[in-house]
């Protein structure tokens, strides 16, 4: 019989005194646990009590032995998947051991245990132990970071937290790069349900808005299985809100962050505001200042008729602050608040939870600098040339808040939950930045600009989500799922002043560059998922059970986009003095002169898009065991896609709800688990999976993006792309949550689509366009481990994953890199896909003390550096350099039950900047962008009410 | 079992949002009114615009290759107002033609739909040139001569979605045929055409030396009077005026001539000259001309002229007056600078009026170091390295020279009777 002599759950009542007195009195519990359906041993299951601290786990066998302080103790036995059971009133007197004996425990655990018995559900997904416990019974090749983990390391939102994931990079802190694939080929889902994503350029949904303190885990698959959509390749990440808890508990935390170039600095960069903003309202007072949107023609001052006095008014409608202010910044603050609690009532269980979060955070960029670099004309020169570059500062503030409530009822055979979820963000961006036209033939060669843009940003994301479970028997389980969501992405009354600076000082030159704009961008999104499962157990005997799966799925998106533009132009001519709000104040057109700024604008139609998806699912599948160590799970699912575009281009082509995908596919999936052991598995897995153009892509629409300069144009003949997945993986379970697991994957793309530069002559046009195809082979090691060797105290959860892809480049990329070839350079065929990186590594160390209170963290992720941009024509490509990222967190519990808990945490320790860089053939890498992040460093105060 | 029907209830609700049927909707074509035609997207047949109505450009009206667009002598095109994507402008492109063929006597105009100008007349009164720019587009003529673009030998014109291929232009024939321009008056364009970018009045894209130009003018543009990006056209008798950036602006290496040309300054005027040379390696040697010309500037701001990246060329005989006292001639860059040093870039004979300039009480100009007591105060050689002496030296034994009189320039004669700026009276001073 193996011991397990490791504590991983710190249980409440530890108390001060007990910790000082140099021997403590303690006895031990064994038994052993099976899995009552089946009779199975069940391992990792942990044994504690929440009147003693210690504990113990359940071996291979099913075995455990557990230490507690003497006394009359309530043991809890927890295992993910399967309900916690409560063994009360277990005397522990010196000197015994109390044999508890066979514990059977199921997800649906009706006998008694001697010893007087509750019997309450709760599922600890939250645990990492439990995740890998989820792992190892996953029919898919699953990975997952639960709340305990992103605790340890310190994650505030669901992409940091889920870049400690095998195989996870985060991209500009929001999306999800799974195994280097972009966010295309990734699906986000919240509670196994889709929702809208709220990027006007993406098709999947920013993660930073969700809090880690409303999450349970984030779960994420890597290979498909027909119960799944088949819109993913790369992975589905499953964001799993909190449950509701099986006692009563409240707690709260409170945190200060310092970065000290950014926090407290004088120098930081804001703009007017009201207290709205705190909460993330500020769209409030940007509001466009006509009730809907007006055209106003640049000679409406000639019109007669008071046509002076409209241009006029129309230009004073604007607000008039147009320049950033200097002022303090303060120090980041988040606060938490969660409560939750379980009544028993008859034959019923009521549970619900509510949490709430909010964090305040600035960042101060000095320095910031984005360049643009050329291929010299003359081919034989190697080295890239100057031709702009823009540098200053940007204040950032960003204010997050969600509220999450959910309930749920048991019933007999019948659950039912619902929760509500509401997240709500708001990023107010001040910069001041000086632009130089060094040599660039593509603008004003020796224009110099000043530049000030006041940015905000408000999105929303309102979700509901209901479920009824019901288990007839058991053999039949039936789950519906309904879930509804709105979404909306506001970028309201965006400022950008340019003025051009020259040797007599300020000047309004339109032939430089000079500009005074006001935007406004408005997303929304609307989804409604649903879903019916089934699932019918067969009893084959021999404790074997197939299931057979089936159901199906609806899901319907609606994405509406809009642009609208006020250009602001002189009527007459001014002295400047460099100050935006000059303007404002002193210039705007007034109808007596008949001088001064005059407003224009309208909507742009090809700017502006309404789309909508149905996607219509059917699927069955089963498990079949074969032989005694072998389950093969096979099925297909059909999915039934149209995509409908309303919106126009320049050329007079308008479309009104008009089909643009009508796809029809049937997608297999057939993999195989071989438990070689009851502690390794082999798994093998096949499948077909789909990826679809997003709304923009299939479209007409020509939007210009004035924070990058470029304009997206759509492609109507895109088609969808079809991929398919090879999988192995070999995994290795062993105590205490360790792991090892070896992974390899091959992936060939059908028509994969790329975002390229329309044609050589307009390299800031970009459109999507199918290649032919691309392949992608990778590997993936995962280590858990304890490092027992130096100390029982420590462990290592690291993860390493290297990838290979191959793209074919089409004719058009060709045709314009040719052109520019230097004197010995060669093109390939192919190429590596844009945004993949080609490595990618997490290493983190825990120490963790339980005893003492005391855990640190420290994690370090990196990506190998990759293709960010294509280049054409005589720009070159542009990489995204490693970004090493080494973090520390440690916390300290202390107090009477160690409810209260202080911690410590250092951000980019090693204080790398992150930057992307022109590469060229032959040539010095050159900065394209470039941004000082600093170290940061945060406190934080969390206590445990109840 | 009637919680599970609800539920399916639930499910079948979120069916119902299943959108309609696909409707392909088709706009255009010419609407004819009572007294003008609007005029919309692609022309791909050859139409005639005639001078009994006016013709309204809708948006972005495009005649596309191998068609012909004639607009008879006396016509009046109007722009509507609109920016970026819903602009207004005329396009020719390459292998298309135009036949424009005013007359001193019946010049054809385009204008913005503000203008109150009526059928038969040659101007309107409510505009103000001063100030009325940018109302519309303008005109864009593209065609299939050598053109030194930033790489390759064609180019999309700046302005025009990358998606329109009527976009480009470019291309091997020197002797291409655009059409013919002729006695047109160009006004109140210029607006934002695509994003940060404002169209020029009249625009030449890899015009050919086959296309007849003449007789052209352009008055207050937000941009550029007339912009040639490569091409070989000549262009004889053009005025521009109260334009917001640069009279007369050349790039990728134009290799045509420009011969008797008027320019006035407006208050927010830049360059009078604004040459730039190739961009890319192809067609690199193209070298233009300009001669006789006049041209006004202004006492608040603008320079004379601005010679930049590579720019190659002769600048002869031009006579410039009523600039401010800080406007230079302004060599940008080593490789212009190295070209005029070897003749590529010829700054010859040209006359310089200083009488109005003033001095202060220490004998110096208001702001400037320098005095006027020769002509290469005026002439700055910013290349880092340049010999200054020497190339002042250079520009000194060219020809060029400070007067106080009317020297030389373009012969007025031409623009009498027909331009905007005679019926103003802007033509005295020439």
């Amino acid at each position: 019989m193996k011991k397990s002599i490791a504590f991983m759950f710190i249980l409440l009542s530890f108390c001060v005194k007990a910790q000082m007195s140099l021997k403590v009195q303690r006895a031990e519990v064994t038994g052993k646990i099976l899995d009552i359906s089946n009779g199975e041993p069940l391992v990792s299951a942990t044994i504690t009590s929440p009147t003693s601290n210690g504990g113990g786990y359940s071996d291979t066998e099913g075995n455990f032995t557990a230490s507690f302080l003497l006394g009359s103790h309530d043991i809890q036995i927890k295992l993910m998947g399967y309900d916690t059971k409560i063994i009360s009133n277990v005397n522990l007197a010196e000197g015994e051991v109390v044999d508890l004996g066979i514990i059977k425990i199921g997800v649906q655990a009706q006998d008694a245990v001697k010893g007087g018995v509750t019997i309450r559900v709760k599922k600890a997904t939250n645990s990492e132990n439990a995740l890998i416990v989820a792992q190892k019974k996953s029919v898919n090749l699953m990975d997952g970071v639960s709340a305990q983990a992103f605790k340890k390391a310190g994650d505030g939102d669901a992409a940091s937290a889920a870049s400690r994931v095998t195989g996870v990079s985060v991209d500009g802190g929001k999306y999800l790069f799974i195994r280097g694939l972009g966010d295309r080929y990734t699906k986000t889902v919240l509670n196994g349900m889709e929702i809208p994503g709220l990027d006007p350029d993406r098709n999947t949904v920013q993660m930073d808005i969700f809090p880690t303190n409303l999450i349970d885990n984030i779960v994420i698959l890597k290979s498909f299985t027909p119960n799944l959509a088949g819109d993913f390749t790369g992975g589905w990440v499953d964001i799993q809100t909190k449950d509701f808890q099986s006692k009563e508990a409240m707690s709260i935390s409170l945190s200060l962050g310092f970065n000290p170039a950014m926090n407290l600095n004088s120098n930081y960069l804001s703009h007017e505001s009201t207290n709205a903003d705190l909460l993330a309202f500020g769209k409030s007072s940007r509001n466009l200042p006509f009730s809907e949107p007006k055209v106003i023609p640049k000679s409406e001052y000639t019109q007669s008729g008071g046509g002076a006095q409209r241009a006029e008014s129309n230009a004073n409608a604007f607000s008039k602050n147009m320049d950033v202010m200097t002022q303090s910044s303060m120090l980041n603050t988040s606060f938490s608040l969660d409560y939750g609690n379980q009544y028993n009532k008859k034959n019923k269980t009521y549970g619900f939870n509510v949490a709430t979060g909010y964090s305040n955070t600035f960042n101060y960029y000095e320095n910031v600098i984005f360049q643009t670099y050329l291929r010299k004309e003359d081919k034989s020169v190697n080295e890239l040339t100057l031709a702009e570059k823009n540098n200053g500062s940007v204040g950032e503030n960003e204010v997050l808040w969600s509220t999450l409530a959910n309930g749920s009822i048991k019933a007999g055979k019948h659950g039912f939950s619902t929760s509500i979820f509401h997240t709500r963000n708001g990023v107010k961006k001040s910069s001041k930045l000086f632009y130089e036209n060094v040599a660039n033939p593509f603008g004003d060669a020796g224009a110099k600009l000043d530049r000030t843009i006041l940015y905000y940003n408000q999105r929303t994301l309102t979700n509901l989500f209901f479920k009824h479970e019901f288990k007839k028997d058991s053999a039949w389980k039936f789950i519906t799922k309904l879930s509804p969501s709105i979404s909306t992405n506001y970028e309201p009354d965006m400022k950008i002043t340019a003025l051009s600076v020259g040797e007599d000082g300020y000047k309004f030159n339109v032939g430089a560059g000079s500009e005074i704009k006001r935007l406004y961008r408005n997303l929304s999104e609307k989804n409604i998922n649903s879903k019916f499962d089934a699932e019918r157990k067969i009893f084959l005997g021999n404790s074997k059970v197939s299931k057979l799966k089936f159901g199906i799925a609806h899901n319907y998106k609606h994405r509406d986009f809009g642009v609208l533009q006020y250009v602001f132009q002189p009527i007459g001519s001014f002295n400047l003095n460099g100050d935006p709000n000059q303007i404002f104040n002193e210039y705007l057109y007034n109808a007596e002169s008949d001088r001064g700024y005059a407003v224009f604008g309208e909507p742009i139609k090809s700017n502006e898009f309404v789309s909508s998806m149905n996607v219509m699912g059917a699927y069955a599948m089963n498990e079949l065991p074969i032989g005694a160590r072998t389950t093969a799970i096979y099925g297909f699912r059909v999915e039934k896609s149209d995509m409908f575009y309303t919106g126009e281009n320049t050329n007079n082509e308008a479309y009104l709800n008009y089909k643009v995908l009508d796809e029809m596919n049937i997608l297999p999936s057939a993999s195989f688990v071989y438990r070689a052991t009851s502690d390794v598995n082999v798994r093998i897995a096949a499948s077909q999976t789909i990826a679809r153009p997003s709304f923009k892509e299939k479209s007409l629409a020509q939007i210009y993006d004035p924070i990058s300069g470029r304009t997206f144009i759509g492609n109507l003949d895109l088609e969808q792309t079809e991929i398919t997945n090879l999988d192995l993986r070999f995994e290795k379970f062993m105590k205490r949550g360790e792991l090892i697991s070896v992974s390899g994957f091959y992936k060939h793309f059908n028509n994969p689509i790329e975002i390229v530069v329309y044609k050589p002559e307009t390299p800031t046009n970009f459109t999507p366009r199918n290649a032919v195809s691309a392949d992608i082979y990778g590997a993936e090691l995962e280590i858990r481990k304890s490092l027992s060797f130096l100390s029982d105290k420590l462990s290592l959860a690291s993860n390493f994953s290297y990838i290979l892809s191959q793209v074919e480049i089409t004719p058009n990329e060709r045709i314009g890199k040719m052109i520019e070839l230097r004197e010995g350079q060669t093109l390939d065929d192919k190429r590596e896909m844009q945004g993949q990186a080609p490595y990618i590594i997490n290493v983190g160390m825990n120490y963790d003390n339980r005893e003492s209170g005391f855990i640190a963290n420290f994690s370090y992720n990196v990506q190998g550096p990759k293709l960010s941009i294509v280049g054409i024509g005589r720009l070159p490509d542009v990489y995204t350099e490693s970004f090493h990222s080494l973090n520390l967190k440690s916390s300290y519990s202390l107090g009477k039950g160690k409810r209260s808990q202080v911690s410590f945490a250092v951000t980019n320790i090693l204080n790398d900047i992150p930057v992307q860089v022109y590469r060229g053939f032959n040539a010095e890498d050159q900065i394209f962008s470039q941004r000082q992040l600093q170290r940061t460093f945060k406190v934080g105060y969390s206590l445990k009410i109840k | 079992m009637k919680n599970k029907t609800l539920l399916f209830s639930l499910i079948l609700l979120s069916f119902f949002f299943t959108a309609c049927d696909s409707d392909d909707d088709i706009i255009t074509e010419p609407t004819d009114n009572a007294n003008s035609v609007d005029h919309s997207g692609f022309i791909s047949e050859d139409e005639t615009w005639t001078s009994d109505k006016f013709h309204i450009l809708k948006d972005r009206v495009v005649v596309k290759s191998g068609v012909t667009l004639t607009i008879e002598p006396g016509t009046i095109v109007k722009g509507e107002a609109g920016t970026g994507a819903n602009a207004s402008s005329l396009v020719i492109a390459r292998g298309a033609k135009i036949n424009a063929a005013g007359t001193a006597e019946k010049p054809i105009i385009f204008t913005s739909i503000a203008d109150e100008i009526a059928l038969g007349e040659k101007f309107g009164t409510n505009l103000d040139p001063t100030t009325a720019t940018g109302f519309w587009g303008g005109l864009v003529v593209l065609g299939n001569a050598p053109t030194s673009p930033k790489t390759g030998s064609t180019e999309q014109i700046e302005g025009i979605p990358a998606d329109v291929t009527e976009g480009n232009y470019g291309g091997p024939d020197a002797e291409d045929n655009s059409g013919t321009l002729t006695y047109v008056s160009i006004r109140h364009g210029g607006t934002l055409i695509g994003e940060g970018n404002e169209i020029n009045g009249l625009t030449l894209g890899g015009v050919g030396s086959g296309t007849t130009v003449h007789h052209i003018e352009v008055v207050a543009n937000v941009d550029d009077g007339i912009e040639c990006f490569g091409g070989t056209v000549n262009i004889d008798d053009a005025l521009v005026m109260y334009q917001g950036d640069d009279a007369y602006d050349i790039d990728q290496a134009y290799a045509g001539t420009i011969d008797n040309f008027i320019y006035i300054a407006g208050e927010s005027s830049d360059h009078g000259l604004e040459i730039d040379g190739p961009e890319g390696s192809e067609n690199s040697e193209g070298s233009f001309t300009l001669k006789n010309g006049s041209l006004m500037g202004n006492a608040v701001q603008g320079e004379f002229a601005d010679f930049r990246s590579k720019a190659r060329g002769t600048v002869d005989g031009l006579y410039f007056f009523g600039f401010n006292q800080n406007a230079d001639v302004e060599l940008d860059e080593p490789v212009v600078s190295g070209n005029f040093a070897s003749g590529a870039l010829n700054i010859a004979n040209n006359s310089f009026n200083s009488s109005a300039w003033t001095l202060d009480e220490d004998g110096l100009p208001d702001g400037s170091t320098t005095t006027w007591s020769a002509v290469e105060d005026i002439f700055a050689d910013k290349a880092d390295g340049a010999d200054a002496a020497a190339s002042d030296a250079k520009f000194v034994s060219s020809g060029n020279k400070l007067v106080t009189a009317k020297d030389g320039g373009a012969d007025k004669s031409e623009f009498i009777g027909w331009t905007l700026a005679d019926a103003k009276g802007l033509l005295s001073d020439f």
